[in-house]
């Protein structure tokens, strides 16, 4: 049936976007294995949207190559198609219809569809179908985008800034849905957010983007050991520069520093506090704090 | 008043395509008044007159209610009538620049400066008021666009109704006419509490908008509406019928008024062939954004999705032209020779296709060879007309130009194909004209 | 059961460990006790089962969780509530720490502190 449901969900190597002479992204070679719940964070223009778009096939690569499920994103055969579902940032919803409608216009192109599971979850939203979309809120519409992308039960389901319209109470919803639905390991989410304490919640690898280039893809769980800030206090001045290795930031006041710091489980803590002759006071970082450290 | 000259300015720099007509159209202008106002240089007079003045006249209403609609207008004190003054601005300058280079003509015209003028602003206000009117949705844009597009056509006949060949005599009377419309519009403008913003009927004209009733959920009928709008083809048929009505019965029913002939004279059928051609190339440039849907939730590949959006946009345009082979019919049935009838019908038809192909060729930017084609088309679309209005081509070369259109049009299709293989829909997705009015207005 | 902040520094399966360490070794979670399944206990705090998992990996290599065949996690047996003193003073190691570096940051003498701790040790007593 499917020789193609090997682990990697999807994989890049060295992929580059070029656009109107602007490298939106460069040199991103990541990958995604199956049961992975992915958050991608970034600046704004950071390239988070570009990414998702190339590696999905809807834009050609200038450089590298990505695949999903072993085939080459642009040329995405129909059947890992309907392995897929994207909620785009935009949404694409036609405005004279009711939500019915689309639905079932959708529906009509996947072929497998389960309205059950649609019908539930629009009662549980709270998203109603029979208006006109046009009428609908910015945050009925999204989740209206995301329902048209679950009905068809996708292995992958790629979201772009799913939740920026939702309020807190939609957005817990909505992670315990994607929780939920990836419960057996056998699907893989990946999705780009602002709302860092959502990520931190229901992601269990980050990626994070700057300028194009991937600054981190891991563990979460890794990346709070490696980036924490270091509360510095000697005795005696300390020195302009604290050569601490991996510094992203450095403030040096008198007797005192705060210094924040990236790969800390690979350096001695003992060593450093001896060769500063200082007490060091390690705090471990929130995902938002990390986020603005590794982005300064 | 900084308002409204930052109004009128916006009226004439707002969409990307008017820096390189402005451009254009002001060296043409140049040219051709430093070399003498007679023969070729006022062609390109002309040209640069038309390149300047195309885009406010038929996408001004269209940029000025984006710029109405903004609830932000209304915050800004005397906004309104800072936005009002620059559109009568816009008015103003165009109709003078239009009046200056047709009385720049020289002794041909038997008309002054005062009624070309008045007559320049009695059609614009028309053209500005009744695109602005009709960009609140789908159905009234396109009778509108219809409308104005056709009044080179009916205009001629209307004229010669009494009244209104004595409207157009009349510089004092146009004038009137024109300053009473602009107070009864500049009465409503002012005074209205909600001016329905370009953003709604955007939306409904990016996804092609329409009245849905109940709708078959099955895999063609989701084929058409993300190509075609939800009102799918009856769409095309509807703007069809409107066109082929507008440019039929109303020339017939001046005649009848003004007591002139009624029989079809070849002139009349003429327009005919060029709806025909032009409506072509219509859908093509909506629908190629609006694949992006297909190829991930209909799985097809984007060789496949060039073929749905083919096969579609060819049945738009059966659909939208279907009653004009029934005039054509009509017209040989009351005299007319059948051959040149079927001719001109077919080169129609040929460069209409060259357009649809034209337009599904239009998924990367602009480059030489797409400018190349466009004014190629251009010139044949008045080559054709004013060929066959005057009768220059016999038959066997008129069959020898059917013979080159089909050609080219087959060739455009070869490359739309091979373009489509590479189509980047991140860049290629649907326009939003609101937002980018609002970025520039602010 | 557990108290799990998303949003702090420390991750949460490091969160999940320390705790059930802590409730072990005074006897909150005595031998034998069940503990909720990794779906469970990721539902009800909404976070990535993984995560939970990762953790009771780990606790179960360590001896503290033991895993019956086709049954859930349990306490394992043969851990003793009492099990020496150094383990149990390990857990409020860090707490210690922040104590002193507050004490001297305010410029307080040892004395002064651990007079302080008795005081609050008395009246909790009583």
């Amino acid at each position: 049936m499917n020789d193609s449901r090997t682990d990697s969900v999807l994989s890049t190597q060295h992929l580059g976007k070029t656009i109107g002479g602007r490298a939106i992204l460069s040199d991103i070679s990541v990958s995604l294995d199956r049961g992975d719940v992915v958050g991608v964070i970034g600046k704004n223009g950071a390239g988070k949207t570009t990414l998702l778009e190339t590696v999905l096939g809807f834009s050609p690569a200038t450089a590298g190559s990505s695949q999903i499920y072993g085939h080459d994103s642009f040329m995405l055969p129909a059947a890992v198609k309907s392995r897929v579902g994207f909620v785009p940032q935009q949404d694409d919803l036609m405005g004279m219809l009711t939500g019915k409608q689309q639905l079932g216009l959708v529906a009509a192109l996947y072929g497998g569809w389960d309205s059950g599971l649609i019908d539930r979850l629009a009662g549980e939203w709270e998203v109603p179908l029979q208006q006109r979309i046009a009428t609908l809120s910015g945050g009925e519409r999204q989740k209206l985008s995301t329902l048209l992308a679950l009905g068809h039960r996708p292995d992958l389901l790629v979201l772009d800034e799913p939740v920026s319209s939702l309020d807190p109470i939609a957005r817990r919803r909505f992670l315990q849905q994607i929780l939920e639905y990836t419960a057996d390991q056998q699907r893989t989410v990946l999705f780009s957010s602002h709302i860092v304490s959502d990520l931190e919640r229901v992601a269990n690898r980050i990626w994070i983007i700057r300028d194009g280039q991937m600054i981190w893809q891991g563990d979460l769980d890794a990346l709070k050991e490696s980036v924490v800030r270091l509360h510095v206090r000697a005795s005696q001045p300390l020195p302009a520069s604290l050569d601490i290795p991996h510094t992203l930031f450095e403030q040096v006041t008198g007797t005192s520093a705060v210094v924040a710091v990236s790969h800390w489980e690979q350096s001695d803590p003992a060593a450093v506090s001896r060769r500063l002759n200082a007490d060091i006071e390690v705090e471990a970082l929130g995902l938002e704090d990390i986020f603005l450290e590794l982005n300064r | 008043m900084k308002g409204a000259l930052q109004t009128a300015w916006l009226m004439f720099t707002c969409l990307g395509v008017q820096r390189w007509l402005n451009a254009v159209g002001a060296a043409l202008l140049a040219t051709g008044l430093a070399l003498g106002h007679a023969g070729a240089p006022l062609v390109a007079m002309a040209i640069g007159t038309a390149c300047l003045l195309l885009t406010p006249a038929f996408a001004g209403g269209m940029i000025f209610r984006g710029i109405a609609g903004a609830r932000i207008c209304r915050l800004i004190p005397h906004g309104r009538l800072q936005l009002l003054l620059g559109l009568l601005l816009v008015l103003i300058l165009g109709a003078a620049l239009f009046a200056t280079v047709t009385a720049l003509a020289g002794s041909r015209l038997t008309i002054g400066f005062p009624l070309l003028f008045a007559r320049a602003a009695f059609v614009g206000t028309i053209a500005l008021l009744a695109t602005f009117a009709g960009a609140v949705s789908v159905l009234t844009m396109t009778c509108v666009f219809i409308g104005l597009g056709s009044l080179p056509v009916i205009l001629p006949s209307l004229s010669r109704v009494g009244g209104i060949a004595y409207l157009f005599g009349s510089t004092s009377a146009l004038l009137v006419v024109t300053a009473c419309i602009w107070t009864t519009f500049g009465l409503w403008f002012l005074r209205a509490t909600f001016i329905t913003p370009l953003a709604v009927a955007e939306a409904g004209m990016a996804q092609g908008g329409g009245i849905v009733g109940r709708l078959k959920s099955s895999r063609s009928t989701a084929l058409t509406t993300f190509l075609l709008g939800p009102s799918g083809i009856a769409w095309g048929a509807i703007a069809g019928l409107f066109g082929t009505a507008l440019l039929t019965l109303l020339p017939r029913l001046t005649a009848l008024w003004s007591g002139g002939a009624v029989r079809p004279a070849m002139a009349d059928l003429l327009p005919l062939a060029g709806m025909v051609c032009v409506f072509g190339g219509i859908t093509g440039f909506a629908v190629t954004r609006r694949a992006k849907q297909l190829w991930l939730r209909g799985g097809y590949s984007r060789a496949e999705s060039f073929a749905v959006c083919e096969t579609q946009m060819w049945r738009y345009y059966a659909a939208s032209c279907s009653l004009v082979p029934v005039c054509f019919a009509v017209a040989i049935f009351l005299g007319k020779p059948a051959m040149s009838m079927v001719l001109l019908l077919s080169c129609a038809v040929t460069i209409g296709a060259c357009l649809l192909y034209f337009s599904l060729m239009r998924v990367q930017p602009w480059s030489v060879a797409d400018v190349l084609v466009a004014v190629a088309l251009i010139a044949a679309f008045v080559f054709l007309l004013g060929a066959l209005n005057n009768a220059w081509l016999s038959p066997a070369a008129t069959t020898a130009l059917l013979a080159v259109q089909a050609l080219a049009a087959w060739l455009l299709r070869r490359t739309a194909k091979s373009r489509w293989q590479r189509i980047d829909w991140l860049i290629h997705k649907p326009r939003q004209y609101s937002a980018q009015v609002l970025q520039r207005a602010s | 059961m557990f108290i799990l902040k998303p949003e702090l520094g420390i991750p949460i399966y490091r969160q999940l460990i320390d705790q059930v360490r802590r409730m072990v070794a005074s006897g909150q979670l005595a031998p034998g006790t069940v503990l909720p399944s990794v779906r469970e206990l990721a539902d009800a705090h909404t976070v990535h089962p993984m995560t939970i998992s990762k953790a009771y990996s780990q606790l179960e290599a360590e001896g503290l969780l033991e895993r019956n065949r086709g049954k859930p996690m349990t306490v394992a047996s043969s851990q003793k509530p009492q099990a020496g003193i150094a383990p149990r003073l390990k857990q409020i190691e860090p707490q210690v720490e922040q104590l002193v570096l507050a004490s001297r940051q305010l410029d307080l003498r040892e004395k002064d502190v651990t007079g302080l701790i008795k005081r609050k040790w008395e009246q909790d007593h009583e």
